[in-house]
């Protein structure tokens, strides 16, 4: 199943959101109307009267006279998409998002579902069944409502296309689900104009008298091939509700690298390490700065004599320095080095985005109110006892002893109940 | 059976019923297990191991071994999947050697963990109950030393304490781990375990759940230094499941753990 966000008009969503005064005035984006530049993006009201984007500030102007005229702040736009999407990454990595909002190239021809200058977002949702994903549907709905302030319109369908259609038909605040197997009905009576179809081919299947993607969807495909040519076919399947069943996956990201070129050649095992511990520090660095997190690690160690390469696959991604470096010290030992080290080489491949763990979004308190409870009974009674809490203070210091510093637990105040450590 | 000698039967089970009441004898009828709430121990082979999926919460599980054959690990692993959960664990440490460090590394929240310091024996059975009938923590870890086992009266002590705790044990989510030490260098095997070595007057094992004998295989080296060992593990009794399961644990000192996948049948 495949879910599709939608957030129809939003730049103007943004900017009603930061400035509760614009919300019942037609907005238009991208500055003054004496301003020779074109519309950035503007509100439903605007857009019933007739202003597209791409449009001159000066005739949007003349067709919305009464219109809130305001400047652009495409990076504040591209803040918010972005805490969509990492909203939606908290429920899966199957994220594929489209920058509708930015007009770009010519806006002349843009398909229906566009026109708004929407923010889309398509999210993956496997093999799950029908009536489990619905109610996940309205659940990601809520969350990113809570998360950005903004109310997406969301459809739910078998194939991307149909949960596009869905999306766009379906109000702000609410969701639609396309029940499998009805995709083709569902899509009949719809415009040709949601799919992406160019003027001319529009125009010509137009002059065929083909309007709804349910006629489209009843010609032969042969004669289609014929007419329009081999780019139509794949135009054909979406009216016929036949669309990819799940996203495609995203291009592989840059893999990061980090070298080090000894002065001298080195043997010396723990200066080895050392080294590989600090390359895996600011290999972590690196990955923690982008939000990725690596899932194969390669290192190469080039000796006087030959090269060895290693590659380790990691069961979770990571971008610990801690978890990185054991990782490189495994391989180190893996290697039967005969000859000194002239340099090291470490890189990070297969970077997938870091997601959030569910603990540390729902972080619980320490202790539960029973423990608390019975913690306070235990101190009022065991006055002699010792209760501590561990504290690591220096991981390094060559004494083991030094290494940590237990912090006393005393008995507070029975009404706040709480446990105050004293050192 | 007869037409005659079933409707006697009725007839006297009936009888039976109107004398003692309708519960005094009943039939037999199989009835669906109840899940039985477990931590799960870090190592898959040995939570498969022991049939419920891991160690059962609101029981006692006796871990046995010499020093250095994997007992604090295995204790360490389960503290931390249970803190992984948002519970607090309470540790009894009564020798003083908890390594808040290693504990660190073996990925215990130290935030989440009350570390108990008694005065004496006596103190910590007391205490132990005390957090027992409360009910607040996950998991509760009693590190019996050998000089405690050593002593008859506190084991005396430590036995009668054990019957009071069962009950309030039962109820609570509480998994309660109990660590025997046994003399250093000796030969361990089961039935050591059980007879010559263990402590006379301690009837933990009468009132454990599952007891687990773990033992030091061998030494696990990384080029020339000592980085871990293996240690087998073996399940001396389980009333919940199947004993005599035997499983291999690797644990590096980097508190890496990982299972090892021999797991041998019981015998």
């Amino acid at each position: 199943m495949i879910a599709c966000v939608n957030m129809p008009y939003f730049a103007a969503a943004v900017e009603r959101r930061d400035d509760s005064t614009l919300a019942e005035k037609p907005l238009v984006v991208g500055g003054k109307p004496w301003e020779p530049r074109p519309v950035y993006a503007f509100s439903q009201e605007v857009a019933q009267r007739g202003v597209r984007p791409g449009m001159s500030l000066r005739l949007a102007h003349v067709l919305s006279p009464d219109s809130h005229f305001m400047g652009a702040a495409p990076a504040k736009y591209q803040a918010t998409s972005s805490e969509v999407i990492d909203t939606l990454i908290d429920f899966t990595h199957l994220v594929e998002p489209e920058n509708l909002w930015q007009p770009t190239g010519d806006t002349r021809q843009l398909p229906v579902g566009t026109r708004s200058l929407p923010a889309r977002y398509h999210v993956d949702l496997e093999d799950l069944p029908q009536r489990e994903a619905f109610p996940l549907v309205r659940e990601i709905g809520k969350t990113v409502r809570s998360y950005t302030g903004l109310g997406p319109a969301i459809g739910l369908a078998a194939d991307k296309f149909t949960a596009q259609v869905a999306a766009t038909l379906t109000r702000p605040h609410h969701a639609r689900s396309v029940p499998s197997g009805t995709e083709r009905s569902f899509l009949a009576d719809r415009s040709i104009e949601f799919l992406p179809l160019g003027k001319e081919p529009a125009r010509r299947l137009r002059l065929l008298g083909i309007y709804t993607l349910g006629q489209l969807a009843e010609l032969p495909p042969a004669a289609l091939h014929t007419q329009f040519g081999p780019e139509i076919i794949a135009l054909y399947r979406l009216a016929r509700g036949e669309g990819p069943p799940h996203l495609q996956p995203r291009p592989a990201m840059e893999p990061e690298q980090v070298q080090h070129l000894f002065t001298a050649p080195v043997a010396n095992l723990l200066t080895l390490q050392r080294v590989l511990e600090r390359l895996a520090s600011e290999l972590a660095g690196r990955l923690q700065k982008t939000g990725m997190a690596a899932r194969n690690l390669q290192l190469i160690s080039e000796t006087e004599v030959e090269a060895h390469h290693h590659t380790q696959i990691l069961r979770q991604p990571t971008a610990d320095p801690t978890r990185l470096s054991l990782v490189f010290q495994e391989i180190l030992d893996q290697f039967a080095l005969t000859a000194a080290v002239t340099a090291f080489t470490v890189t990070a491949t297969d970077l997938v985005p870091a997601t959030v763990h569910q603990l540390s979004l729902f972080a619980r308190e320490h202790t539960t109110p029973e423990m608390e409870r019975t913690l306070q009974n235990v101190l009022a009674r065991h006055t002699t006892a010792a209760f501590y809490r561990p504290l690591l203070t220096d991981r390094r210091h060559p004494l083991p002893e030094c290494r940590f510093q237990l912090r006393a637990l005393r008995e507070t105040a029975p009404r706040n109940g709480a446990l105050s450590p004293i050192l | 059976m007869s037409a005659e000698k079933k409707r006697r039967l009725e007839k006297t089970v009936a009888a039976l019923q109107a004398q003692w009441g309708i519960r005094a004898i009943r039939r037999l009828q199989p009835q669906a297990r109840a899940a039985i709430p477990y931590v799960t121990t870090g190592f898959p082979s040995l939570d498969k191991s022991l049939s419920i999926g891991g160690i059962p919460r609101g029981r006692i599980t006796e871990f046995i071994g010499v020093p250095t054959s994997g007992m604090a690990t295995l204790a360490l692993k389960i503290t931390a999947n249970v803190q992984a959960k948002g519970e607090t664990v309470v540790y009894l440490d009564l020798e003083r050697t908890f390594d808040p460090e290693y504990a660190a590394r073996c990925g215990v929240i130290l935030e989440q963990l009350i570390l108990v310091h008694p005065y004496d024996g006596h103190q910590a059975m007391v205490i132990l109950r005390d957090f027992v009938s409360g009910g607040g923590p996950g998991v509760l870890v009693c590190d019996l030393p050998l000089p405690l086992l050593q002593n008859p009266r506190l084991t005396q002590a430590f036995s009668s304490n054990l019957e009071r705790i069962l009950a309030p044990l039962a109820k609570s989510p509480c998994a309660l781990l109990c660590l025997v030490s046994l003399p250093a260098g000796t030969a361990v095997d089961a039935a050591s375990a059980s007879l010559a070595i263990y402590p006379l007057n301690l009837n933990l094992p009468h009132y454990a759940t599952v007891r687990l004998l773990l033992q030091r295989e061998r030494w696990l080296y990384r080029r020339h230094d000592i980085s871990g060992y293996q240690a087998q593990v073996l399940v001396l009794k389980n009333k919940l499941g199947r004993a005599g399961q035997m499983v291999h644990v690797d644990i590096d000192f980097n508190g890496m753990g990982s299972a090892g996948n021999q797991a041998e049948g019981g015998t």
